[in-house]
């Protein structure tokens, strides 16, 4: 059949490439439609670039602090010439999405270059083309959330997407929003020597992640200097001759930027829904959709940042490939209840579960909590900002949430999601012999403490 | 001593020979080394040379028989010493049965060790591979007899920590739960499902509280009973005109102070009744039925703690007033505990009376030894032809109930249309 | 509820004369019963409170007085006959078991024999082959009886008023070793009903049947298991016909182990009829190791008290036995 398939998927990202190669494992011919380049938001724009750009964050901080270890450097030419951190990331990202290429190709995934759109005869049009599949897998991702304020549009207002190709490292950065994204470019553009400013909504950084985390980031982003405005709303940019960005808030008082970043979200990216646009259901500004990743719509299933689920690209894999799996004929579900949620700072910040906060209103707990202070291996490093909390219910040792701050937390975080999705209790954990010495022992240590018996803490 | 000759295992792979031909008769005598018998299998055919001297005690297969390897297929020795009367078996039976020593042999197969079912293990271990679909042959066995225990197929059965910790603490039996997890794996939710069927009660209703049953009701409750089931009871519904007796009550009571109630005029009507007519008051006796002379009318007084029927003794010689005395001192008695013996006994036929609560009509239970009980219901206004002409008139409804073990259909409702005709001429029940 | 301490024999005592008073046709007989206030002192004052008219000396006559007790509850009476040994039962087995039991279906229900009959059994107290043995089993297999062997003195008096208002012939043995043991009672009256199996021990891993003066013994013995980590369920009968077998089926579905422990001589013993009912139910599929039974080697009672202590089940035997089956 030409033009014909078993299952369409609308974008190549780390929802959209999963699910094709998924479908094309479970025997299924498969075409994927990318308009950019695969590996979608993550690879190109998100995940992987600002990780490279964490990493040379953290080179710096070593550097800087390399004397206290004995090392003999002279740090007062110490700096970053971006062109060249933007060509290390932008080579990172080249292997990742041409490896990502490579193995659609060998799954024999058809990849067609375009923006697609569903037509109202249930098939893909894309680029003057109309495709048929049996099953369409809608995996559009997000973009930007762009706030309707005065002055957005002023040249130096950037986004994510845009910050990642500037090649200079702006004197003043203000950062609109302290979520993920704005707390990871902070930590980048601070080590590279910009002055930042972050300003949020709400009373607190990262606020999906509770607050025991934010006690801590807070400390770790204070040390950085990066300065963080609360409960502050932007009310308008304005660009002066000068070409300075002043940045006005709700509390009527002004900040000068050479840069902003708005970084207050992303939101599902529609277009893909063409022509059934009004037809297909909706959650809000999202595509509703059952646990099996079923939209209103027979045969379309939609995954990814485009149902609003959960906006991380190890979840969308996970919708990615339970939608391939239900596009081929099966039944399976989306348990999204243990993916780990990760933060790329310096130190890093990582949860799983519930925080103690949510876990108290509906189970009897106890929580153990392990201080990096106290751990080997972070003596060692140098690096003992953090530690590891452990929630768990009190009667069974079930653990309900975990939330770890530590240079590697978002290693260590599997092994805790590991347990909850295992069903492995606090009581396993602390009996289970760990590798000394290891930030990982934090982790069977505050399991321990949690049940009273934790060794390497004075007795209470 | 006897010994056995056995089917040789000529190869590594043979698993059974056919005797050819026995050279030996039972008795001859024979030399070691010497041929005994000639056997093939699907390779060779060979002599089997006799393991003693002596003389062939006996042979247990004949000729064309496929006997297994190592099998006794008979037993060299002295002249007449003993020998087992059935081979030695060696695992597989011999296929063809030309003697009759062979067919004992086949009867013997159940002996044979089972492949296929012979794993040792307890009736639970058994069940709970069963329900987890564990293959009893993969599960190690811990037992002292060498047998697979339920602990063995338990550690076989996937199931999460947390699922196993919640059903230990609140007793679940794992083997009954089946598994939601990867490969059937027991899992937190399945333990949780398995719980909430267990506490799932039927539906019942929220008790407000309980009142210990009093003495007096748990023996009305007793000869409710009996007399439910014992006796084969008909319930006749008949209306009555009320219209007439209202406006005579109105009338007498006009200037009496202690006024006549409704119920003292039906009381009276049927007793006037059962002065001539006395087919219903009968009693089943123990091979008779006894016929009952004296008028004696129970009245059912509902009291607090029970029922208690205090009787109207010689009802058909007492004047209307008297009756209504007697009934009015009864109840009263009845409500403050002050019946006698007596007041209650010996009554011949019963009424009571659900009028004053709306009652339209029902079935009352038969006083034993009473055949017929009068149940009295509600007046109600009724539209009625009177000579063409649309009336509003007063209907009641008088249920009776009877023993047909004693009374029949016709008598009971003969009876009934006698108090009814009274009753719609009210000036006769004074006559 | 205010309790107090009595032993066995008087608990016996106190049910007899609670009945006695609630009920003039109530009476009891028996040899040496009356001034000599019983061979094992269980009638004691009875007589002076009662008289002799109600408390009955009889000669050792054994076929006699079984007799003339029937005969006094077919005609509406309520006899207790005292044996003054188990082992005389034998002596007057055509009233037990050919006459007692079966007129009652024999006479269509219009008779009926509300007689008891107590007598001391079991051994432990070395009298011999001929004063020791325990006959429960032979009873058991005589439809029309019903039996009991109660195990404290709170189970005796209970189960021996229900049995003097039982309208059927109950044989209630007394353990001669159990006696002078002591227990708590309630003040006020009470009853036990017949046919109802007590849990005197909750478990949940190995369930150990048992009647009678082995249920103190089947007590220790857990205490000391669950040391070792063992949680033996006791299961005392109290009643043997009819048999509680719900109370079996049940705890053995949930400890998937049973012993039985009984002080009468294994081969034709109770313990294989329980074992039976076990094997013949539900509880089957729950089985995670074979049935065991403790009881008497099967021999004459010796007169030897050490080798009568060897025949008989003991702590020591009940513990082996349990850890054999929970290996």
């Amino acid at each position: 059949m030409k033009n014909g398939f078993d299952v369409a998927v609308i974008g190549g990202g780390p929802g959209g490439y999963v699910a094709a190669i998924k479908a094309s494992q479970l025997g299924g011919s498969v075409v994927l439609f990318e308009k950019d380049a695969v590996g979608g938001t993550c690879l190109n724009r998100g995940c992987i670039p600002t990780k490279t750009y964490v990493k040379t964050a953290e080179y710096i901080k070593h550097i800087k602090y390399a004397h206290s270890r004995g090392i003999r450097i002279d740090v007062s030419q110490l700096g970053v010439n971006m062109v060249d951190v933007v060509a290390n990331k932008n080579e990172v990202v080249k292997k990742l999405t041409t490896g990502v290429a490579g193995l659609l190709d060998s799954n024999q995934v058809k990849v067609i270059k375009g923006t697609a759109t569903l037509t109202n005869d249930g098939k893909v049009f894309c680029d003057g083309q109309s495709y048929e599949a049996k099953n369409i897998i809608l995996a559009g991702g997000s973009k930007p959330r762009v706030l309707d304020i005065p002055g957005i549009k002023s040249q130096g207002v950037l986004t994510s997407d845009t910050l990642l190709d500037l090649e200079e490292v702006p004197d003043r950065l203000v950062i609109i929003g302290g979520g993920v994204i704005g707390c990871e470019f902070a930590t980048a553009f601070a080590a590279f020597g910009s002055e930042v400013t972050i300003v949020e909504f709400t009373d607190q950084l990262v606020k999906p992640m509770g607050k025991d985390i934010y006690k801590y980031l807070r400390k770790a982003i204070k040390a950085q200097g990066i300065k963080t405005v609360l409960n502050t709303a932007v009310e308008s940019i304005e660009r002066s001759e000068a070409g300075i960005l002043v940045v006005k808030t709700s509390d009527q008082k002004t900040i000068a930027a050479d840069k902003v970043l708005v970084a207050t979200g992303r939101r599902a990216d529609l277009e893909c829904l063409g022509d059934r646009k009004n037809e297909i259901a909706m959650d809000g500004t999202f595509v509703l959709v059952d646990c099996e990743m079923r939209t209103s719509i027979p045969n379309v299933f939609c995954i990814g940042d485009m149902n609003g689920q959960m906006q991380l690209a190890h979840a969308a894999s996970k919708m990615g490939e339970t939608a391939a799996v239900n596009a081929m004929g099966g039944n399976e579900e989306v348990d999204l209840r243990h993916v780990a949620n990760c933060l790329y700072t310096l130190p890093e910040a990582a949860t799983v579960g519930l925080t103690e906060e949510d876990a108290k209103k509906e189970h009897d707990i106890a929580v153990g909590t392990f201080s990096l202070n106290a751990n080997g291996r972070a003596l060692a490093s140098g690096e003992t900002d953090g530690f590891v909390k452990v929630i768990i219910e009190k009667k069974y040792g079930e653990i309900l949430g975990v939330q770890i701050v530590a240079p590697v937390a978002a290693e260590m975080i599997s092994e805790a999601a590991l347990c909850m999705t295992m069903e492995i209790t606090a009581h396993e954990v602390a009996a289970m012999v760990h590798p000394h010495p290891t930030y990982c022992e934090a982790f069977m240590e505050a399991c321990a403490d949690a049940l009273g018996k934790c060794i390497h803490l004075p007795r209470k | 001593m006897a010994v056995e000759v056995f089917m040789p295992k000529a190869g590594m792979d043979m698993q059974e020979g056919t005797i050819i031909q026995w050279l030996k008769n039972v008795g001859e005598n024979v030399e070691e080394g010497e041929g005994l018998l000639e056997i093939e299998t699907d390779k060779v055919t060979m002599e089997v040379e006799a393991p003693a001297t002596g003389v062939l005690l006996c042979r247990y297969f004949e000729d064309g028989a496929v006997v297994p390897v190592v099998t006794t297929i008979g037993y060299v020795g002295e002249p007449g010493e003993a020998v087992p009367d059935k081979p030695q078996l060696a695992g597989i039976v011999a296929k063809t049965a030309p003697s009759e020593m062979v067919e004992t042999v086949e009867k013997q197969k159940p002996v044979l060790a089972d492949e296929t079912n012979g794993v040792k293990a307890t009736p639970y271990a058994k069940k709970m591979a069963v329900a987890n679909a564990i293959d009893l042959n993969e599960v190690p066995p811990t037992g002292p007899a060498g047998e697979i225990k339920g602990r063995d197929v338990e550690r076989e059965i996937a199931k999460s920590p947390l699922a196993r910790r919640i059903a230990e603490d609140k007793g679940i039996d794992l083997s009954a739960v089946t598994g939601s997890g990867h490969q059937n794996k027991v899992m937190k939710s399945d333990v949780l499902a398995k719980i909430a069927e267990q506490e799932t009660p039927g539906v019942t209703a929220v008790v407000l509280n309980t009142t210990p049953l009093s003495g007096m009701q748990k023996v009305v409750g007793e000869r409710m009973v009996k007399a439910h089931t014992e006796i084969p009871c008909v319930t006749q519904n008949t209306k009555v005109d009320m219209t007439k007796l209202l406006a005579f009550r109105k009338q007498i009571n006009e200037n009496r102070e202690n006024k006549l109630t409704i119920n003292d005029f039906i009381v009276k009507a049927v007793a006037k009744v059962l002065l001539h007519d006395k087919k219903v008051l009968v009693s089943l006796g123990d091979k008779e039925i006894i016929h009952h002379q004296d008028v004696n009318i129970g009245i059912a007084v509902a009291l607090e703690e029970g029922l208690i029927v205090p009787v109207v003794k010689n009802a058909d010689k007492k004047s209307l007033e008297e009756i209504s005395e007697t009934v009015k001192s009864l109840s009263a008695k009845a409500k403050s505990g002050g019946l006698m013996v007596d007041d209650y006994q010996g009554s011949t036929i019963s009424i009571s009376n659900l009028g004053m609560f709306g009652v339209h009509s029902f079935t009352p239970i038969v006083n034993q030894p009473n055949a017929v009980i009068i149940g009295i219901c509600a007046i109600e206004e009724e539209l009625a032809l009177v000579d063409n002409q649309v009336e509003n008139r007063k209907k009641m409804m008088i249920s009776l109930t009877y023993d047909h073990r004693l009374v029949n259909g016709d008598v009971a409702a003969k009876f009934s249309l006698k108090v009814r005709d009274l009753l719609e001429n009210p000036m006769e029940i004074l006559l | 509820m205010p309790k107090k301490e009595i032993t066995y024999a008087n608990a016996i005592k106190e049910a007899i004369s609670e009945e006695m008073i609630r009920d003039e046709e109530v009476f009891m007989m028996g040899e040496d019963i009356g001034i000599y206030r019983g061979a094992f002192g269980v009638s004691g004052d009875l007589v002076e409170t009662f008289g002799e008219d109600r408390i009955i000396d009889t000669p050792i006559s054994e076929l006699g007085f079984v007799g003339c007790a029937i005969g006094a509850a077919v005609a509406g009476m309520r006899p207790i006959v005292e044996i003054m040994f188990s082992d005389f039962m034998t002596v007057c087995w055509d009233m037990i078991v050919n006459q007692a039991p079966k007129m009652r279906y024999m006479f269509g229900g219009k008779v009926s024999v509300p007689m008891v009959l107590r007598t001391a059994s079991g051994g432990g107290t070395g009298a011999a082959a001929q004063h020791s043995q325990s006959l429960e089993a032979m009873l058991c297999h005589v439809p029309g009886l019903k039996v009991i062997v109660p195990s404290t003195p709170r189970d005796a008096k209970g189960l021996l008023k229900s049995a003097i208002r039982d309208n059927n012939p109950v044989i209630f043995l007394e353990q001669k070793l159990l006696y002078r043991t002591k227990g708590m009672i309630e003040e006020e009256e009470f009853t036990i009903p017949i046919g109802e199996a007590d849990i005197k021990r909750e478990g949940k891993d190995c369930t150990i049947i048992t009647y009678g003066r082995m249920v103190q013994m089947c007590l220790a013995a857990a205490e000391s298991l669950e040391k070792e980590g063992i949680d033996v369920e006791v299961i005392d009968l109290r009643t043997l016909l009819p048999m509680d077998t719900e109370a079996i089926i049940k705890s053995v579905i949930k400890t998937r182990h049973a012993l039985v422990v009984h002080e009468a001589v294994k081969t034709g013993g109770i313990a294989g009829e329980i074992i039976a009912r076990i094997a013949d139910s539900e509880a089957f599929y729950y089985l995670d190791a074979p049935l065991k039974r403790l009881a008497s080697e099967d021999v004459p009672v010796p007169f030897c008290p050490v080798l009568e202590k060897g025949i008989l089940p003991d702590e020591a035997k009940i513990i082996a036995t349990v850890k054999e089956m929970m290996a």
